[in-house]
């Protein structure tokens, strides 16, 4: 997807100049030539601050700002969030927010009159089918529900199994095998299942009975729910980087000084695996925003009346099943905007991966 | 009788077939207009109880009829309950009664509309003896055969009564009935006490019953006007003693009608054959066109829907009781035509409230505020319009003799906030968890606010429905619940939903409890006056609840629409079932 080994000249240098063990980069700061520029025989005839110290951090910076996916799919991304964001404002432009029911726009079986689900120049992409909500509001809203729970939730799930794969890795022994043991058995469990079954029934226990569901109680759950069945991986990648990591000088080092584990751990281990941690998180946020999509389609998200892209998806393939005039564009337009921003975020996910690891093939 | 399962479930969506309804579906435009619209009932004579002369088989034939064949039924689960003493929900009774044991009276439905209530194993409806209707006097018909070829005796239908009042010890040394699901009103007027044990223990024929050669009597400490409708009740069913095999009667009943059961595997499926000793010139009430009838178990409602829609090749002799499911209702219901001779259409027998807990709403003003403010044109659309639900007003249904039309409390906002005085108020709806339920409970937080009530949408469980709401200390203002007669009088309406005695035991969810109205509801139940008198009582005995304590909001009366493969013939809806009437279908291509 990057071009970024294409075009530059230069082989790397970073890589061969630390002691690494894996494919990492940026263990440690790092002198490279200013990539931005020409290569050029270094000191001949030329000042010496033209060698410039990079960390491997504005090192994949550079690389990311030069990928043109990168920079196609952060503008969209970037233009998606402020719309997105920014819907109520838009709203009062519009005319009409997500939440505004208009159920004169639908017929006596609460089908949207007209063309295309009721497509007109007052709701530009029609109503929702039962309450008659716009359908481009209702998708702004739906975008940020999901993102908003998706990045919370990535922070959440990236930083748990980051902290559970450093101290694994580092600390060894039982501790490790049964850190190990555990995350097999959490990649072995039911997720759907279990969500499905959980969910509504811890709901209502913190609710203390049948109770209104707050959105951010349900989006809590949700957050939780991901946080407890989505951290694994992100374990086992920092786990196997900390592994190569722990017998290193800079470790022994700190151990000796009689550091303790937190200090290692955060001090020493974390800032050094930053990278896989960061590729992780990128490509997190839209395999969450995939997930919150289903779980809503399937019955638990965010409830009534709070807009949400896999109910809505839900609602749209009900209508095409049943051959509801203009349903099938409710599909597309949903199930599209749910295609477009796990694209968005997955290929600049990609792009950042590329970015700080150039030596990956793709 | 009960409509226990909540009519509208969770519905889980499968994205088969999605590209080719995307193909057929195109660029329409919806106009909103649906044809004629969905049917209104009739008004209800008062004139349904049937004479010696209409207790005269054969039944009257239906038009086109021809005799032979097959027919399949696909449902989704298996009869809840065959034996007759346990036999209480409607489609379980439609097989039951329709095809495999007769009752001492039964519903004679002509095919025209017409409904009465006539003998059926007995001569007539019934003789009030005294006059005062204390003891009703039942000859039985000649010539009445079991299955095996045997006589049915009157003493066989008094020891069929009998043993649906039997009793057993259950852990705690108390006495408990062995048969709870079935009807109870005959079995609760001839022994008010419960003092009778059953034929298993005690006396073989329950207390208030007399058998006299082929007449059996039956005699009541107070008037009983209704029995000709309480015994037409599948617990009047003859068993003999000596074929009584108790728990497992409910899987393979001893047949006294047109059908009897040659293979039964439960949840699976059930194979019923033709009884060759049922004498159709002694059943004015039943045809038996069709040579057997098989009943599979495990599809799906959608399912279901889809499969008979598409009459594949192999499928002409499929027939259900379940009505078109609700997400593929407008897409048959606008092509109509489509479906013609294998569709049928009509109001059912139950109507829905939304029940305003007293307990907690206790202020009058208030709950009529909250009547005011109910939009009924809103209430019908997003419950998917009138082919899913009617809109009604009130509280005793049109399929009831004696129902008076009347709208306490029309739909208008400015005298909802009037009787609330400015103030808003908050209250707690209770819908099902499911997606359907909460975007009705969605519009009802949009039309409630309009006149400053502020409804607090609550998600529960639809598994446990009427757990949750019968619970008189349950923490919710507004839930729905649904109600259909067990006979056509206002005695199984206002009993089981207004009277103190059924909280919490029977279905009086709003938990109104006022002694004026009890007495008035025992008065008109123990009235002599006869049946044609006290329907019009009921009537009007609604229409002054609602005036006076307005415990619910009537919202809607639930509108049913079947198909069948394209073989079936003869499609009626039941009036008193409700449902496809299994008597009147033939093959039309045997």
């Amino acid at each position: 997807m990057s071009d970024v080994d294409k075009s530059s000249a230069t082989p790397h240098t970073e890589d061969t100049s630390g002691p690494q063990t894996s494919d990492m980069p940026g263990v440690e700061p790092v002198l490279v030539a200013d990539m931005d520029e020409e290569p050029t025989t270094a000191g001949v005839g030329k000042p010496a601050s033209e060698i410039v110290g990079r960390s491997p951090m504005q090192l994949a910076w550079l690389r990311l700002k030069r990928d043109r996916t990168a920079k196609v799919t952060g503008a969209l991304i970037v233009l998606m969030l402020v719309a997105a964001y920014g819907a109520p404002l838009w709203a009062l432009v519009y005319g009409y927010d997500a939440y505004d029911q208009n159920p004169d726009k639908l017929d006596g079986s609460a089908i949207p009159l007209g063309v295309l689900g009721g497509v007109s120049s007052e709701h530009w992409l029609g109503v929702v089918p039962g309450n008659g909500q716009d359908v481009l509001m209702t998708l702004l809203y739906g975008i940020r529900t999901s993102v908003s729970i998706a990045i919370v939730s990535a922070i959440v799930v990236v930083a748990i199994g980051a902290v559970i794969g450093a101290v694994s890795g580092y600390v060894g022994g039982w501790v490790d095998a049964v850190i190990s043991w555990f995350i097999d058995v959490m990649l072995s469990f039911p997720f759907l299942i279990f969500a499905l079954a959980i969910v509504p029934i811890v709901t209502n226990l913190i609710l203390g009975g049948p109770g209104a569901r707050p959105l951010w109680l349900s989006s809590t759950m949700l957050i939780v729910t991901f946080m407890v069945f989505f951290w694994m991986n992100t374990a086992r990648l920092v786990r196997g980087q900390v592994l190569s990591l722990r017998e290193r000088e800079f470790v022994e080092a700190a151990r000796a000084s009689g550091a303790g584990l937190g200090h290692i751990v955060f001090k020493q281990l974390l800032p050094n695996v930053w990278a896989p941690i960061l590729v992780s998180f990128s490509l997190m946020v839209p395999a969450l925003v995939a997930s919150e999509a289903y779980l809503a389609f399937l019955g638990i998200g965010v409830g009534e009346p709070h807009p949400d892209l896999g109910r809505l998806v839900s609602l749209a393939v009900g209508g095409v099943k049943a051959q509801q005039v203009g349903a099938w564009f409710l599909m597309m337009l949903s199930g599209g905007t749910i295609l477009l921003l796990v694209l968005t975020f997955n290929m600049f996910g990609d792009a950042v991966r590329d970015a700080l690891n150039p030596k990956s093939h793709k | 009788m009960r409509s226990k399962e909540l009519k509208r479930q969770a519905r889980f969506i499968a994205v088969g077939g999605v590209a080719m309804a995307l193909l057929v579906t195109g660029c329409a435009e919806n106009t909103g207009d649906n044809g004629e619209g969905a049917q209104e009932h009739e008004q209800n004579t008062l004139d349904i109880i049937g004479t010696a002369e209409d207790s005269v088989g054969p039944a009257t034939p239906v038009e086109g009829a021809v005799e032979g064949g097959e027919i399949t039924f696909i449902q989704n689960s298996d009869m809840a309950h065959l034996d007759p003493a346990r036999n209480y929900v409607s489609t379980s009774m439609m097989v039951g009664q329709g095809l495999l044991y007769r009752t001492l009276t039964g519903y004679r439905e002509d095919g025209d509309g017409s409904r009465k209530v006539v003998g059926d194993l007995a001569t007539d409806p019934g003789t009030d003896v005294n006059g005062d209707c204390t003891v009703w006097e039942y000859t039985l018909k000649d010539g009445l055969k079991y299955e095996d070829g045997t006589d049915i005796t009157a003493d066989h239908v008094a020891y069929g009564i009998s043993r649906a009042m039997a009793t057993e010890e259950n852990d705690e040394g108390e006495r408990v009935p062995m048969y709870p699901e079935g009807a109870q009103f005959l079995l609760d007027w001839l022994d008010p006490a419960n003092e009778y044990v059953g034929p298993y223990e005690g006396e073989e024929t329950a207390p208030g019953i007399a058998v006299d050669g082929n007449k059996i009597t039956f005699t009541f400490d107070s008037p009983r006007c209704e029995t000709p409708f309480a015994v037409a009740m599948p617990t009047t069913a003859p068993i003999p003693p000596d074929k009584d095999t108790k728990g497992e009667f409910d899987q393979m009943p001893f047949s006294s009608g047109p059908y009897k059961i040659e293979e039964r595997v439960f949840e699976e499926r059930t194979v019923l054959v033709r009884n060759e000793h049922w004498d159709a010139n002694t059943d004015p009430i039943r045809h038996a066109y069709v040579d057997s009838f098989v009943f599979e178990y495990g599809t799906q409602p959608e399912d279901i829907t889809t499969r008979l829609a598409a009459n594949a090749s192999g499928d002409e002799n499929l027939a259900t009781f379940t009505p078109v499911d609700s997400s593929q209702l407008s897409n048959i219901v606008g092509n109509k035509a489509e479906y013609e001779g294998r569709y049928l259409e009509g109001p059912r027998k139950y109507t829905s409230y939304l029940n305003i807990n007293m307990n907690r709403v206790t202020d009058l003003a208030v709950r009529q505020a909250i009547n005011h403010a109910f939009n009924r044109d809103r209430w019908v659309q997003v419950n998917g319009g009138e082919y899913s639900v009617l809109p009604n007003t009130t509280l005793m249904g049109p399929t009831v003799p004696g129902y008076v039309d009347y709208d306490v409390y029309p739909y208008d906002v400015e005298k909802a906030k009037e009787l609330l005085g400015g103030e808003t108020i908050q209250l707690r709806y209770a819908h099902a968890d499911t997606a359907t339920e909460g975007r009705i409970a969605a519009a009802m937080v949009d039309e409630f606010a309009k006149a400053g009530i502020e409804i607090e949408a609550v998600p529960i469980d639809p598994l446990d429905w009427y757990g949750q709401i019968a619970d008189p200390d349950n923490s919710f203002d507004l839930y729905w619940s649904s109600w259909g007669e067990d006979w056509p009088s206002g005695s199984t309406v206002f009993p089981p939903l207004y009277h103190s005695r059924s909280i919490p035991v029977e279905n009086n969810y709003p938990f109104i409890n006022v002694p004026e109205l009890d007495q008035k509801i025992e008065d008109l139940e123990s009235s002599s006056a006869g049946f044609e008198e006290t329907a019009a009582q009921w009537g009007e005995l609604g229409k002054e609840i609602m005036e006076k304590y307005a415990p619910v909001i009537p919202t809607d009366i639930a509108y049913g629409v079947w198909i069948s493969g394209s073989n079936v013939g003869g499609h009626y809806l039941s009036e008193n079932i409700s449902t496809l009437d299994v008597t009147k279908l033939f093959v039309r291509e045997p």
